[in-house]
């Protein structure tokens, strides 16, 4: 079909209509059809009206069901979500090992505690506890009893705490507790409860073990106000706790934290000194009795600080060992004592030259090998020199000691054992270890004078060296009487102020000069 | 088929061809419901073919004419219905959208409406080609609708259309031409 618009006329169709015949009874018959029509057609659209209304009712049940199961789905995933959450948390703050709260989860609440107390007006005290020889523990039984260990002292350190303490694992063998009381008093009363985590023995795995623990304590607001300085003086308070190894809770003093900024200073400045090569030595003679000439010269480390005050090596060598130096100090030394008194022993004037070893350094199994290239480096043969050792090393290690020390006796170094008389004199380390020399304690020389017990000691450790073919040496000789003595009882050499004191390089180079070789 | 166009078909006859003319189709199409339609009903195609042929016989006017016309009517209700949907808007742009305008306007009233559908084969100024798929052959009164349109816009138009077959579907082709 095709075509433009186009519009049809009504008018012509009207005419064509049945409709126009006027008679009244098709007329009356019409309208009765359209009544009948229009009532029917109402009647249907009331019906699809109505069945579409329980239509829409039924449908809105539906809906209505459906979002009541799409709001109980909801709520459940939430608390779902909201467990895992909560269990996440859970997780991140707790220490895996202890299933106490962990550093992270320590370091949070320390500084709520103290931002609580500061309105509260209570008092806040962190106790640190550290376990003693945990270590060894680790090394002798294994980590399983490690392990256990520190699960049982979590234990108890619960156990001992209140319900509104605070406990936490924050490292290896270290665990914090966090005190809120209304006092010091009371902080301190508390702290002092935990050390008895410490009072009985423990048995893991069928092995007794005696727990020993550092406490330190600090208190807020009384030592300081923020988290990082009482966590500070908590550690300061922890680490003097442990040196003086006598257990129980130290509380923080602010000499603490002098001593603490001393040792800061010192450590630093011994480094410089030992990067600048002024650590000095000075040397002791040792004589032998017999002749009264000198046989040897012991190295003695001296340190002079940046003030003008000689330092003790009592406090720099231990202070050495404790910031993981004493290795490179050792090493440094022994090459400078071997350069200043190689003349003197190419010479002959001396037998040998002593060399105190640090107990750590012998616990090195690179030990000997160093010793034996510093040697070989400045031309010494290993015979003349003797490392004089003490006890400390043998009773943390005794095996790797034993190790290191044949390795140096095979190539000739040997050994003296230090300090003898005063501390364990474990008689089986004289048939144990290469052992040349025994070196007395000066305190049984001391005691001699008037203690025939020390006497009686004195000649039969003596005695003993002559027998199993060690040189006796006894230190500490002020007197002619000790010397007289000494001589009686046929000690080989002695060495003390009485024979000479530490001297120079220079004083000693004048006072060997000319001497004939022994 | 909704019951919407045969309300309006009753509509569209009562206006252009007179009360009594309805009442003798209704009578000739011999309807099962005696024409008692609603606009919210669905009732058999078949029942429109009766009234349509009804019609064609009564008038003598060709079936094309018929329909066309419808057609045009049917266009004067939807623009009364939402004028805004027409309101400046371009003949071709309305033709083009007719598929738019069923699914915004038309479904959500009557969801399970069987709907003609228009897509645009070619377009440009001056000529749209659309091709009219159904499943009922309503082309002619695709046509008025159409027309119907484009006296609304004051358009004048040239209308062509046949049917295809093309082996995948069949549809009816239009095309329309701008005349001025």
């Amino acid at each position: 079909m095709s075509g433009s618009n186009s519009h049809a006329s009504p008018d012509p169709w009207r005419s064509a209509s049945s409709a126009q015949t006027d008679e009244p009874d098709d007329r009356a018959r019409r309208l009765q059809r359209r009544v009948e029509r229009e009532h029917a057609a109402r009647h249907e659209a009331e019906r699809l009206l109505e069945s579409k209304s329980l239509e829409l009712f039924a449908a809105n049940q539906r809906l209505i069901q459906l979002n009541a199961d799409l709001e109980e789905r909801v709520e459940a995933r939430t608390r779902q979500v909201d467990d895992a959450r909560k269990a996440a948390i859970k997780l991140g703050e707790t220490d895996h090992l202890t299933a106490i709260a962990n550093r992270f989860h320590y370091s949070e609440q320390l500084e709520w505690s103290l931002s609580r107390a500061r309105y509260t007006g209570r008092t806040t005290g962190l106790l640190l506890v550290d376990l003693d020889g945990f270590k060894l523990v680790n090394d002798t039984f294994g980590h399983s009893h490690g392990d256990q260990l520190l699960i049982a002292i979590a234990e108890r350190l619960k156990s001992v705490a209140g319900k509104d303490d605070f406990v936490a694992r924050i490292g290896g063998d270290e665990f914090a507790i966090i005190l809120d009381r209304p006092d010091v008093q009371s902080v301190t009363e508390a702290a002092e409860r935990f050390a008895d985590v410490f009072a009985r023995a423990l048995t893991i795995h069928g092995v007794t073990i005696n727990p020993s623990g550092s406490l330190g304590l600090a208190i807020s607001p009384e030592n300081c106000s923020n988290a990082v300085d009482l966590q500070r003086f908590a550690d300061l308070a922890l680490y003097k706790s442990k040196k003086d190894g006598v257990g129980g809770v130290i509380l923080f003093e602010t000499a603490f934290l002098q001593a603490y900024e001393y040792r800061q200073r010192m450590e630093a400045e011994f480094r410089c000194a030992l990067a600048e090569d002024r650590i000095d030595l000075a040397y002791q003679p040792i004589i032998d009795l017999m002749t009264g000439e000198v046989e040897a010269v012991e190295a003695l480390a001296r340190w002079t600080d940046s003030r003008g005050a000689e330092i003790s090596p009592a406090y720099f060598i231990p202070l050495a060992e404790q910031c993981g130096i004493i290795r490179g100090v050792g090493r440094s030394l022994l090459e400078k004592a071997l350069l200043e008194t190689r003349d003197w022993i190419d010479g002959g004037r001396i037998d040998r030259v002593s060399f105190n070893v640090s107990p750590l350094e012998l616990l090195d199994d690179q030990f000997a090998e160093a010793v034996l290239a510093t040697l070989g480096k400045v031309g010494v043969d290993p015979h003349f020199l003797l490392l004089e050792i003490t006890e400390g090393a043998m009773i943390q290690n005794l095996a790797l000691v034993e190790q290191v020390m044949d390795r140096l006796r095979r190539a000739g170094v040997r050994f003296a054992l230090d300090d003898y008389g005063c501390g364990y004199s474990d008689l089986s380390m004289l048939r144990k270890l290469p052992i040349s020399v025994l070196k007395i304690d000066r305190s049984l020389l001391v005691d001699a004078e008037n203690d025939r017990a020390a006497r009686v000691i004195l000649r039969n450790v003596v005695s003993l060296c002559r027998k199993l073919g060690i040189r006796s040496i006894s230190e500490g000789a002020e007197t002619k009487a000790q010397l007289e003595f000494l001589r009686s009882i046929r000690c080989d050499s002695v060495q003390g102020f009485a024979v000479g004191l530490p001297a120079p390089v220079e004083d000693v180079e004048r006072s060997l000069r000319g001497r004939r070789p022994r | 088929m909704k019951g919407l166009v045969f309300t309006t078909f009753y509509a569209h006859c009562e206006d252009v061809y007179g009360v009594e003319m309805l009442d003798d189709i209704i009578e000739d199409a011999d309807l099962p419901n005696k024409g008692a339609y609603t606009s919210v009903g669905t009732y058999p195609f078949q029942e429109m073919v009766a009234l349509i042929t009804a019609l064609v016989r009564r008038t003598g006017l060709p079936l094309a004419q018929v329909l066309e016309a419808f057609g045009r009517f049917c266009f004067g209700k939807w623009v009364a219905y939402v004028p805004a949907h027409f309101k400046d808007k371009d003949l071709f742009d309305i033709m083009s959208g007719i598929d738019d305008f069923h699914e915004h306007e038309v479904r959500k009233l009557y969801p399970d409406a069987e709907l003609p559908s228009f897509k645009v084969e070619s377009r440009d100024e001056r000529t749209l080609v659309l091709r009219y798929i159904s499943c009922k052959p309503l082309a002619d009164l695709a046509a008025g609708v159409i027309r119907g349109a484009a006296a609304h816009l004051g358009e004048t138009i040239e209308i062509k259309h046949r049917p295809v077959a093309d082996g995948t579907e069949a549809y009816v082709r239009f095309e329309f031409t701008r005349l001025a």
